[in-house]
């Protein structure tokens, strides 16, 4: 009884005690902004920073006078960040700047009245070169208009770089012949070479395979199926597909293009040709990594940051480079690389009843002096090692938007008009080339994608070629692709795999489009033929 | 031969008396019982007004699940639509072979959840040397801590028809390889194993902590009347426990539409939809591939506790019905 | 006294003692393999050279999960919500299931309350409006958003209370005649008999408050103020993700990315989380064998 009395107490007297922890009173004269932090859990602080107390907060506090809150942080990796978003907005409770990854987020808030209209304050306070901005990226900004009114700050998107590859390893190659497979005939002929040869050198034929898939093959990642697709002129991006406009000039969607049976009649004919790995459909990106890393595999399609991850582990490991190549052509069509539409992206938004949205705007003016055209100490200070995120709010520009500068700059030998960014990229590239920087991490994946072997060249290249086709949905998603998307998404997956590993025959493809449309794909096909009119 | 079942006796009495009781009424409830009950009620106000705030207030929310509901209006703001979400829902044509894959996975946990724990708590109660049934015991609870994060890449490393462990072995006394994880047979069966591997030990806490209960004079009276091993088994340590088994299994009838999220979301892949997609994966799709669906995920969820209740009504009626003891 | 073992009750026992054995090492043979994955090299692992012994021995998992600060400013909050949320959870379960454990002659609404409790078990109300309740009783990024919306254990309160139905009546009558109270019966002649049940349960609740991960997500709006296993949770659960934003990976992280990796790591993880667990559980189980030798409550 005593106990029990005793433990009561204890919990009254801790409950008090936290009850009473927190009790921080502001300074009226100073300007208050609060925000929200996306940052990852692992977040590097320099020397003793802190959320509260780092090096942005002490500049902008030094040059602004104004005081940076931090009333919130959440993980970006994980979905602890969206899980909070989404209680906030039902809870109305924004803090003054928060970034939005999703653009439902933005709807719902503009439509709930929780944003502010920034029109006016944007264009009093922003600095000539941030107001440059606009017109430099018409369609990011597109993006946070509504109704001829803006309502945030966005990334500014070019997606251009967000294309298929092709990609092998160095010794691989080697062991065909050298020369990369220009067309899907010679690629699965390739294929079937490296599956049954010996390409890893162990003395062992037949314990490899000679084309990587993954158990989501239309992911965006290593291991999709999609620059088999674009070869077949199928534009796509993800898992979501994308819309874009056929013959006639009507919508229509990627995975229900009568070609995408060549690809899958391809695919099956590799598999049980024992090219695929049989095993493929209970491995994951991170599996097939393992794969990669122990030699099993060393061919297959993938994004443009193949060099940052997973071919990394392959450089690493065995000291060779897995090089992208332009994707192999099917004969007779000409490839189509799907990418987003540069308005969907990510957005910046002041809550509608900030106190001071001048000092957002003025947070961005100093971001822009610093961090995109500050001095390369700066740059280095101020923006690497993922210190940009401590800023409450900072302007996203693409490296694609200087990538014609910086290959320029390394066809001459010379980083003399390069400054902030593309100057720490020209270093890394040429770091890596030289052997000064051949174990850095950072070099060899920005080399993947800038220098001459890189995929931005070859991006570049579609993009010479008219190849890129931009998704048509943009600013307005219809409601019936909120309500069917993640039931045609799984549809697609289950089915294009039950296809591939022969549970499903291909002579039943039109069957599979016929389901895809009756699932509600005709549905938001409509509405995306309503919502885009041509 | 009565004192053999101490439990169930006493129960069945406790009910009788319960009966005598209600056939006499008392005169008013609140003059007189009530004061002598009162530190009872004292004793249930803690809980009663955390469950009240944290469970019962935000069962508002079951609203969204009858709402057209947009975060924008909230849960007061936003219009009614009746039963259009279920209609969307059920109308969905992989909804009812998810319900079924959901069932069989389901009550195949359900069921070996039940026999395998109290098998073995029995098993490790007939050892007497403690060292060793500790021992055994401290090493069987090892797996329920493991995420399935984790254990799924175990799983597919020793399931893998190529290289794993189990095939290798299976390959030895002759039997093809099996693609327990990418067969539409095998799937379901290779959850239902995999899980009750993971709980067993843990779960026989329980029924281990039941036996314990168990008065040591009923087997010395038992051994004195001669009973052997099986039959001290079958009259005094299986009614011991029985309370305790009927309790989870009760219990466990809410899981009916639970068939494992973290473990069939880890290991399901697109060759095994057909059987293996269940209930909560489903869910899961709706609320984050793409933007969250409150109400359809919420409608889909009272779906959930509408069938979980009416199978826990049912066997907490059957339980007091049968063996004449109530639940809760 | 003197007991005949019969030739069957030895095979029996011997057949059971293999079954056992052959369980236990079923059971174990993931999480050695696990801690060895921990002390390994990357390189070892992802070679598929590891089973039950570390190949080349190294502690950098370790020294990446301790790499940053917020591992013991985390471990120090789940420790705080342990060492408040079992006692309290122990004191509620107590509280309710003794009420609850009484005959309706005892205890007339007795039947209503327990629906009451057991209903919340099967309806809830979902993330958005739970969130809004823990936020609107001010809750929001205090160590007691962690600990009240889960103090009341229903299973827990129904397994103490099917025990304590279980004890003979008799024993309480005796102390009410002698004139005490429900609170004194409860304390004095109830309780010492619910060791081992207590002891179960209060495992339990240790368990779900040292594990649990998704509350610290949504009710700590701060990565600072996350419980211990949503921060390792954080760290390890989506390499995918976090790799994908190499681009803006660190060089200091980028160093431990070279050396670890989501196995490593993870396997690393299971071990701190577990070892608690593993440490209280022989303290617990201790008391179930009292319970086996005082199990006589007649």
């Amino acid at each position: 009884m005593k106990k029990l009395m005793l433990l009561g107490c204890g919990l009254m007297i801790a409950l008090v005690l936290v009850a009473c922890g927190d009790d921080t009173a502001g300074d009226s004269d100073t300007r208050v902004v609060t925000t929200a932090l996306q940052a990852s859990a692992v977040q590097v602080f320099r020397d003793d920073d802190t959320w509260d107390d780092n090096l942005w907060t002490r500049l902008i506090y030094d040059e602004l006078g104004i005081v940076v809150d931090v009333t919130f942080t959440a993980d970006s990796s994980t979905d602890a960040y969206s899980n909070q978003m989404n209680l906030l907005l039902a809870s109305g409770d924004l803090p003054d700047v928060l970034r939005f990854d999703s653009r439902e987020w933005f709807r719902e808030a503009v439509d709930a009245g929780l944003v502010m209209d920034i029109t006016d304050v944007f264009q009093e306070y922003a600095s000539p070169e941030v107001l440059a901005f606009m017109e430099r990226y018409p369609e990011s900004f597109e993006g946070v208009t509504v109704d001829g009114r803006l309502y945030g700050f966005p990334f500014m998107n070019n997606n251009f770089h967000e294309a298929s590859f092709f990609w092998m390893r160095d010794d691989w190659l080697e062991y065909v012949g050298g020369v990369p497979p220009q067309t899907l005939d010679e690629m699965v002929e390739m294929a079937i070479a490296l599956s049954e040869g010996d390409p890893d050198g162990d003395g062992i034929y037949g314990n490899t395979f000679g084309f990587a898939l993954q158990s989501n093959v239309v992911a965006n990642n290593f291991g999709s199926i999609g620059g088999m697709l674009a070869a077949f002129g199928v534009p796509n991006y993800g898992d979501s597909g994308i819309f874009f406009r056929d013959a006639d000039g009507l919508v229509t969607h990627s995975f229900i293009q009568p070609e995408v049976r060549y690809a899958l009649e391809i695919l099956n004919y590799l598999f049980e040709a024992g090219a695929i790995d049989p095993e493929f459909i209970v491995k994951d990106l991170s599996v097939l990594e393992t794969d990669l890393a122990l030699g099993r595999i060393g061919v297959g399609y993938h994004m443009n940051w193949g060099t940052w991850h997973p071919f990394n582990t392959v450089y690493t490991e065995d000291g060779v480079i897995v090089r992208p190549y332009p994707i192999p052509r099917a004969p007779g069509f000409e490839p189509l690389h799907g990418t987003r539409n540069n308005s969907m992206s990510e957005y910046f938004v002041i809550a509608a009843d900030a106190a001071h949205p001048e000092a957002i705007i003025e947070i961005i003016n100093l971001y822009y002096e610093v961090a995109v055209a500050g001095t390369q100490e700066q740059f280095l200070e101020f923006w690497a090692d993922e210190q940009y995120r401590l800023s409450p709010i900072f302007i996203g520009i693409p490296t694609e938007n200087n990538a014609v500068d910086i290959i320029a700059a390394l066809e001459a030998g010379s980083s003399e008009e390069l400054v902030g960014q593309p100057l720490a990229i020209f270093d890394l590239v040429v770091g890596f080339e030289d052997g000064s920087l051949a174990d850095d991490m950072n070099a060899f994946g920005t080399w993947g994608q800038m220098s001459e072997y890189g995929t931005m060249r070859l991006a570049l290249d579609y993009q010479a070629a008219g190849m890129l086709v931009a998704d048509i949905m943009a600013g307005y998603v219809p409601e019936s692709w909120l309500h069917h998307s993640a039931n045609l998404v799984s549809h697609v997956q289950t089915n294009f795999v039950n296809f591939i590993i022969g549970n499903r025959s291909l002579d039943e493809f039109d069957d599979f489009i016929q389901e895809w449309l009756n699932m509600g794909g005709q549905e938001v096909l409509d509405d995306m033929n309503e919502l885009y009119p041509n | 031969m009565k004192r053999l079942y101490p439990v169930i006796c006493f129960e069945i009495e406790r009910t009788d008396n319960e009966m005598q009781q209600s056939q006499k009424k008392k005169p008013s409830y609140w003059s007189k019982d009530f004061k002598k009950e009162l530190p009872f009620y004292l004793m249930l106000i803690p809980a009663f007004v955390l469950v009240l705030v944290y469970s019962y207030g935000p069962m508002v929310g079951i609203a969204m699940a009858f709402q057209d509901f947009r975060l924008a209006d909230g849960i007061f703001g936003s219009n009614f639509n009746g039963l259009d979400n279920f209609r969307t829902l059920f109308s969905m044509p992989n909804f009812w072979p998810v319900i079924r894959n959901t069932l069989i996975i389901a009550l195949g946990k359900m069921i070996g959840g039940i026999i395998v724990p109290v098998g073995f708590a029995l098993l490790l109660n007939e050892i007497r040397h403690m060292g060793f049934k500790k021992s055994i015991q401290t090493m069987v609870y090892l797996p329920n801590f493991l995420s399935w994060v984790i254990l799924a890449s175990i799983f597919i490393d020793i399931l893998s028809p190529s290289d794993g462990v189990v095939n290798h072995m299976l390959g030895m006394i002759g039997i093809e390889p099996i693609f327990f994880l990418g067969d539409t047979t095998w799937f379901p069966i290779t959850m239902i194993f995999t899980e009750i591997w993971r709980m067993f030990g843990f779960g026989a806490i329980i029924y281990l902590a039941a036996l314990t209960g168990i008065d040591p004079t009923l087997y010395e009276a038992a051994q004195i009347d001669g009973a052997n091993r099986i039959k001290q088994t079958l009259h005094i340590t299986f009614p011991g426990i029985l309370s305790t088994v009927i309790l989870m299994t009760v219990l466990s009838m809410s899981g009916v539409l639970d068939g494992g999220f973290d473990q069939i979301f880890n290991m399901y892949n697109p060759a095994v939809m057909e059987t293996g997609d269940i209930l909560d994966t489903l869910i899961f799709r709706f609320g984050f591939q793409g933007t969250p669906q409150w109400a359809l995920s919420t409608a889909a969820n009272l779906f959930r506790s509408v069938v979980s209740t009416i199978f826990v009504v049912t066997s907490y009626i059957l339980a007091d019905r049968l063996v004449g003891y109530r639940i809760f | 006294m003197a007991i005949k073992v019969s030739t069957s009750r030895k095979v029996f026992m011997t057949f059971n003692v293999i079954i056992l054995v052959l369980l236990a090492v079923l059971c174990v043979f993931p999480f050695v393999n696990l801690l060895a994955i921990s002390f390994s090299s990357r390189d070892a692992v992802i070679a598929n050279r590891v089973t039950f012994w570390p190949v080349e021995f190294n502690l950098n998992s370790y020294r990446f999960i301790l790499s940053n600060n917020q591992f013991i400013r985390s471990l120090w909050i789940t420790v705080q919500r342990t060492f408040i949320g079992v006692p309290l959870n122990m004191l509620l379960i107590i509280l309710t299931a003794y009420p609850l454990s009484k005959s309706k002659k005892e205890f007339r609404f007795r039947s209503f309350f327990s629906w009451f409790f057991v209903f919340t078990t099967l309806f809830h109300g979902g993330l958005v409006p739970t969130w809004m309740m823990v936020r609107n009783t001010g809750l929001l990024n205090s160590i007691w958003a962690l600990i009240l919306p889960s103090a009341v254990n229903v299973f827990n309160i129904l397994v103490v209370m099917n025990y304590m139905r279980s004890l003979p009546k008799e024993m309480e009558e005796a102390a009410l005649i002698d004139g005490a109270g429900p609170l004194q019966v409860l304390t004095k002649i109830i309780l010492p008999v619910c060791k081992p049940t207590l002891a179960t349960v209060a495992l339990f609740s240790f368990v779900f408050h040292w594990n649990s991960w998704f509350d610290g997500m949504i009710y700590m709006q701060r990565v600072d103020l996350y419980p211990l296993q949503t921060y390792l949770q954080t760290m390890i659960i989506n390499p995918e993700a976090f790799f994908r934003n190499a681009t803006n990976t660190s060089a200091a992280v980028a160093q431990f990315v070279r050396l670890v990796d989501a196995r490593t790591t993870g396997a690393a993880q299971l071990f701190l989380a577990i070892l608690p667990i593993m440490c209280v559980y022989p303290f617990l189980q201790k008391y179930f064998a009292k319970g086996l030798v005082m199990g006589s409550v007649k």
